[in-house]
């Protein structure tokens, strides 16, 4: 396999997992201040 | 193939039964809270902490790699290595402000030392990329175990990659971090006799110390035996440049977090450790048995290279330990190597099942899905989500078979560009969070451009990795410096509470100055008129006068990297027997007699004023640990 093309897939797992996580907090934040709860 | 007798199947279950069974003697104190599952209580005493560190970062396919560089390169191959000195001064820096912030996880330290949508954008980032890099890294420390076996018994590589991880799972999963790092100081004890033996036997059979060094010099060899052989300022495959490099990279990079992939690993270490004190000497051995271990590798690598010089393929001379291991011992020792081999193995891979673990439960689920979980259900999900690991780990390890290398590679190429932010937002006061983020989402298109498509355009000619290091770094800042300083510091109640509680190292001044002004911390006095001349190395301190940064913090911090150089080749000289090893090895001593001296005292003060804090500040970090409502 081509490395350029091995390393992009392992690149692009990498920041999938963290878009990932990113998009749970955002979407975490974005349920509380709309509860009012947050500060 | 090795040939295993009766004998050696009983040492091998022998060490088996020692190092799983010790750790599930803890299984009820795991299940007690989320704190035992993932810190053990916060409780441990130093040499735990630094056993753990050693045994974690001592996996199957170290020796390999350190056998490879070795090999090629003789001695000047352990500067390779010295990557793991950056615990040499983050003991005395990071661990120290990491330990005093109470952060679970360098996530979660986020929330600390940032605020706002940045910082919780920050924690769920870093979250995500811990649960992928754990369950990546157990991917490949699998697969290079189903290639040992593979090479000693036959055995098709995923009965390697799968038996020994599933193991290790159960006791982890059982007995969490009080598994882990009980089984890890058996593990180490373990795979420390067997290195310093197999080593010994290596260098015996080719001749002996003198013998080594008499075969180097009737091959021609005998540069093989300078560590500081470079090959030219910037040309060849040993510059001066790659090591001014490697050496800053290493060094500096322990004024930071999260400079090196283990320093993830490591800060679990560091909160579990029972005082301030005990988080520093933890980390710091830790750092040293490891680098002390590269020399008895070292050694014996050279030992197997005077006996087969001419092997050309990496794949064959990075065995080279396994093979002394496995070939040169007598029957019933060849059982007790391979149990050393599942120790460091099983080392590993509890240590990243635990981590990726906590990262789940304590950053994801329990921060963004279910605030309210109780204690039970977090230990619960914590061993859910331990399995789960292990079961993406063996999808990882088999696809990585060949792609491994390129993926270490990719990913060290990734880190280059945050090595500097991780170093500012312990030093600089307004380095803020969208700087920190931005950092590391502008690093991925970065790293790709530099390293893969501009030079295949022709638009960059392919760099030496130093150079790609360094490139990286500059272009990396041109995102990140304007995206701190175009947008707001951190609020100043927030920067105050975190520089009270943490008391950072570096350009803190105008926090340092309001924290003084709100009566949050005491301004040290001037010194009076007519008083006695301050010590050379000062040994009493009071606790508000050891909260500074001082010249005896200085003192540790140069110190340190110099001892661990001197151990490392001093201890590989001696066991060479040359004369300059002793030399270097007492110097090394020396030197860390006076770091002790120096620094002792300044960290029992710490601790102790720190420790009488301590439980309000564990109480609030638990009040933040769910949602922000708690507060």
């Amino acid at each position: 396999m081509d490395k350029g093309l091995v390393t992009l897939i392992g690149m692009s797992i990498a920041y999938a997992a963290s878009l990932l996580g990113m998009g749970l907090a955002w979407y975490s934040w974005r349920k509380r201040h709309r509860g009012g709860g947050g500060k | 193939m090795v040939t295993f007798t009766p004998l050696d199947w009983f040492w091998t279950a022998a060490f088996l039964a020692l190092m799983v069974g010790g750790a599930f003697f803890f299984y009820r104190l795991a299940r007690r809270s989320e704190s035992d599952f993932f810190l053990a209580g916060r409780g441990l005493p130093w040499w735990l902490p630094a056993f753990s560190v050693f045994s974690t970062h001592t996996a199957t396919d170290t020796p390999m790699w350190i056998a490879g560089v070795i090999y090629a390169h003789g001695l000047r191959g352990l500067w390779y290595t010295f990557f793991a000195a950056w615990t040499a001064v983050g003991a005395f820096v990071a661990a120290r402000i990491y330990r005093r912030s109470l952060a679970y996880t360098q996530a979660e330290w986020q929330l600390l030392r940032f605020d706002g949508l940045g910082a919780e954008l920050l924690r769920g980032w870093l979250a995500g990329w811990q649960v992928f890099m754990n369950m990546f890294i157990l991917g490949w420390v699998g697969i290079a175990m189903g290639k040992v076996c593979a090479f000693a018994f036959g055995w098709p590589v995923w009965v390697g990659l799968v038996i020994p991880s599933a193991i290790t799972a159960i006791y982890t999963l059982a007995a969490g971090y009080w598994g882990v790092v009980m089984g890890d100081f058996l593990q180490g004890i373990v795979a420390l006799f067997a290195i310093v033996l197999v080593s010994l036997i290596g260098i015996a059979a080719a001749g002996g110390p003198h013998g080594v060094v008499q075969h180097l010099a009737d091959l021609g060899e005998s540069w093989r035996l300078d560590p500081m052989a470079f090959t030219g300022w910037a040309s060849g495959d040993f510059p001066i440049l790659w090591w001014l490099t490697m050496m800053v990279i290493a060094v500096i990079g322990g004024f930071g977090m999260g400079t090196s992939i283990d320093w993830y690993v490591e800060a679990q270490r560091i909160q579990s450790a029972k005082t301030v004190r005990d988080a520093t000497y933890g980390i710091w051995a830790g750092g040293l048995i490891t680098l002390a271990r590269n020399a008895f590798w070292a050694a014996s690598i050279l030992g197997f290279f005077v006996l087969l010089p001419k092997i050309t393929a990496s794949s064959e001379y990075e065995l080279a330990w396994f093979r002394q291991g496995f070939e040169l011992q007598p029957a019933g020792l060849v059982g007790v190597f391979f149990g050393a081999i599942l120790a460091i193995h099983m080392s590993t891979v509890s240590s990243h099942l635990n981590v990726g673990a906590l990262y789940f439960t304590r950053d994801l689920y329990q921060r963004y899905i279910n605030p309210e979980a109780s204690e039970r259900l977090l230990v619960w999900l914590g061993r859910v989500a331990t399995f789960a690991l292990l079961i993406g780990s063996f999808f990882y390890g088999l696809m990585m078979e060949e792609i491994t290398r390129w993926l270490i590679f990719a990913l060290w190429l990734m880190m280059a560009g945050i090595w500097l932010p991780n170093i500012l937002q312990v030093v600089w006061w307004r380095f803020n969070a969208w700087g920190y983020l931005a950092s590391w989402i502008a690093n991925l298109g970065i790293s790709w451009l530099v390293v893969w498509v501009l030079p295949s355009w022709g638009v960059l000619p392919p760099l030496a990795d130093h150079l790609q290091f360094w490139l990286l770094m500059a272009l990396g800042a041109v995102v990140f410096l304007p995206a701190t300083l175009l947008t707001k510091a951190e609020p100043m109640d927030h920067l105050v509470d975190y520089y009270v509680m943490t008391r950072p190292l570096g350009w803190w001044g105008p926090v340092h100055r309001e924290a003084v002004r709100r009566g949050r911390i005491a301004q040290a006095p001037p010194r009076a008129a007519g008083a006695a001349r301050r010590p050379l190395i000062r040994r009493r301190w009071t606790a508000a006068e050891a909260q500074e940064w001082t010249r005896e913090d200085w003192i540790a911090i140069v110190l340190s990297p110099l001892v661990f150089a001197g151990v490392m080749f001093g201890l590989t000289g001696v066991l060479l027997m040359q004369t300059s090893g002793f030399w270097i090895l007492a110097a090394a001593l020396a030197g860390w007699a006076i770091l002790y001296y120096a620094i002792d005292p300044k960290l029992r003060a710490v601790s102790s004023e720190y420790e009488a804090q301590q439980a309000g500040y564990i109480a609030d970090v638990e009040r933040r640990a769910g949602s922000e409502e708690k507060r």
